[in-house]
């Protein structure tokens, strides 16, 4: 039996390499960031997955239903939960920046190509 | 006294005010007076961490493990000092510069984004020296990161939107990296303060911490310019306004790269220092010499970047005591040298309208004080005694030597090589500056204007092409003769005199500053 957390695991790794054989091999900027958007994906699945146990349930303490270090050891692991709150709203700001500058770039050169020769030369 | 979190607290503050209120005076104006009273404050900070140990600090009255850990120590606030001095010195020449920088629909509406973005940078810059938590790191990391790439590309011109938006793709890859490994420390230490993970790493087996360390030096080797990931520099520093590569080159890179080796060496362990050691070896090399091919004067200033903190890091990885030591002169140094050239380059830039070294040629006859102040900074950059970048430099090879390992030795001669080619390209670039070519210049738009005027008397002005001809030789006589236009008034002299004033007052007094950066270096490996 394949467990769940491997499954989620395997699926972030391949999203991660996935992302970044796009980011770094797409000559169209629009694709570059949206493989950056799948590398984010792939991240914070890996980063919820650390904090994922077998049937896990909500961090919140119920009064009533058995003692607390009882409820604590089924309970998922809040903390990567906000840090994936956190990753997604940077994602998200970046994504927005991303977007501005090709947009930008675009009105000047009416492409969002990037040209080989120019920008990579040392 | 304050608590430190108003380093944090106050630039984010401001830099939120500035965009509220929306105007341009009261941008300069808050931006200057937050960042001078944090000038005011860091001083009174040091010398409290010099007497009393480091400073804890306590968010929300929630103690460890549960809070967010932020401490200051000697490392931090030497840095939070550097920060702020250049901070403010490079606001003084923005305050200027910046419209002359952006010549697009709306520019004046950006110029008080610029304010509240370069606040955002050293809020990102100064909680990155402070936070003792990996995930605080990666949340300021991003602010420092992103408030780059929009001032990267702040003059909105082809080259520098595609700087920018090469900075942000590879940032942003960087920042993947560094999120899987601080999951991968998470995942081991169940806590994110740096301290817990150390020691869960430790404890892990050698494979997991050398994947940790690998990944995390990836994500974060990218802000810091470590040899194969610093392809983005180049293009970014250069394309940038001349004031944003001050503060990109004078201070943004050296947090990064102390941050990590800090990161590295109380987190990490040992495991990475031999690799980086050769890694900054051959950023010596090769940002040397493409420095040398280099025609623009701010992607040669660049390229020197790259070599300059590769030495830095050479002496980092050494991992003595005393090669912190002398790498932490050797970034001070450079901060001076390089915001005084980066400004400099900027003034030059304004008024020749050209980013070619070729055509800057017998301009200190033109602009005495600024040829003066850069070729100061050069030849401390060089490693000319008496200044700065001589004691500096000397101190490293000393340290390399002491060491008496091959990575050692190596250094010595990857150290001198590097000096002499950045000796020959910016020797080269005083000679162009001092070069006698003023007067063939002048001639030159005499003979224009003649040829234009006797053009005129033939078929006068019926061709558009002689009135520009006519114009061109005008503007180049009007430039050579008495230059007004554009020009920066004192203020902006007074924060190039400040970074020069640093590289001479470090060679000239090297002994005090020798002592004040004892206490730092031994902080630096520690947490």
């Amino acid at each position: 039996m394949i467990s769940v957390s491997a499954v989620l695991y395997t699926t972030s790794i391949i999203l991660i390499l996935l992302g970044l054989y796009g980011a770094l091999t797409r000559k169209n900027l629009i694709r570059t960031v949206i493989s950056l958007d799948v590398i984010d994906l792939g991240v914070n699945i890996f980063l919820i997955t650390i904090g994922y146990i077998k049937d896990g349930r909500a961090p919140i303490y119920v009064v009533g239903s058995g003692s607390l270090s009882d409820q604590a050891a089924r309970m998922a692991d809040p903390l990567p939960q906000s840090l994936v709150l956190t990753a997604i709203v940077i994602g998200f700001g970046v994504t927005a920046v991303a977007l501005t500058l090709i947009m930008r770039l675009y009105e000047k050169r009416k492409t969002v190509e990037v040209s080989e020769t120019r920008g990579l030369k040392w | 006294m304050v608590s430190p979190m108003i380093l944090i607290a106050l630039p984010l503050a401001t830099a939120f005010l500035i965009v509220l209120i929306g105007s341009r005076v009261a941008a300069r104006w808050l931006a200057l007076a937050a960042v001078a009273l944090l000038v005011g404050l860091a001083p009174f900070w040091f010398a409290d961490i010099l007497r009393n140990g480091p400073m804890s600090i306590v968010l929300a009255d929630v103690l460890p493990p549960l809070g967010i850990a932020f401490g200051l120590d000697a490392l931090s606030a030497g840095f939070v000092l550097l920060i702020a001095v250049s901070g403010l010195l490079v606001l003084l020449y923005s305050v200027p510069y910046i419209p002359h920088a952006g010549q697009f629909e709306g520019a004046k509406k950006a110029e008080t984004r610029y304010y509240a973005l370069f606040l955002l940078l050293m809020a990102g810059s100064f909680g990155l020296v402070m936070t003792k938590d990996i995930f605080n790191l990666f949340v300021f990391f991003e602010i420092l990161c992103i408030s780059s790439y929009i001032l990267v590309a702040y003059s909105q011109e082809e080259r520098s939107l595609e700087a920018g938006i090469k900075y942000m793709i590879l940032g942003s890859i960087g920042s993947a990296f560094m999120l899987v490994a601080i999951g991968l420390s998470y995942r081991v230490a169940g806590s994110l303060a740096m301290n817990d993970i150390g020691l869960a790493l430790a404890a892990a087996p050698h494979g997991y911490a050398l994947l940790v360390a690998v990944l995390f030096t990836l994500g974060f080797g990218i802000e810091a310019a470590i040899f194969p990931l610093n392809t983005w520099l180049p293009d970014a520093h250069s394309s940038a306004p001349s004031s944003i590569s001050a503060v990109l080159s004078g201070f943004v890179i050296e947090v990064a790269l102390v941050v990590l080796v800090r990161i590295g060496i109380s987190v990490f362990g040992t495991l990475m220092e031999p690799a980086l050691g050769v890694l900054a070896l051959a950023g010596v090399v090769v940002g040397e010499l493409a420095a040398l091919g280099q025609k623009e004067l701010k992607r040669t200033l660049a390229f020197s970047s790259i070599g300059q903190v590769s030495i830095m890091l050479f002496a980092f990885s050494l991992g003595t005591q005393s090669g912190d030591w002398a790498g932490l002169g050797q970034l001070l140094m450079h901060t001076g040298a390089k915001s005084a050239l980066f400004l400099v380059s900027g003034y030059f830039i304004l008024r020749t309208g050209s980013h070619e070294i070729e055509s800057y040629r017998g301009l200190a006859r033109r602009m005495p004080a600024a040829a003066a102040f850069f070729s100061l900074a050069a030849l401390s950059l060089v490693g000319m005694p008496p200044f700065f970048g001589f004691f500096t430099k000397f101190r490293i090879i000393e340290v390399a030597a002491a060491a008496r390992s091959a990575l050692g030795y190596a250094g010595i001669v990857v150290i001198l090589f590097g000096t002499v080619i950045e000796a020959v390209y910016l020797f080269r670039i005083v000679r162009v500056l001092y070069g006698g070519a003023i007067e063939g210049a002048r001639s030159d738009a005499l003979v224009g204007i003649e040829a234009a005027a006797g053009a005129d008397g033939a078929t006068p002005f019926a061709d558009g092409a002689t009135q520009g001809a006519l114009a061109n030789a005008a503007g180049s006589l009007a430039s050579a003769a008495t230059p007004t236009r554009a020009d920066l008034p004192a203020l902006a002299w007074i924060a190039v005199a400040g970074f020069v004033a640093l590289v001479l007052v470090g060679g000239f007094a090297f002994p005090w500053f020798d002592q004040a950066l004892q206490p730092i270096a031994a902080a630096l490996a520690t947490l």
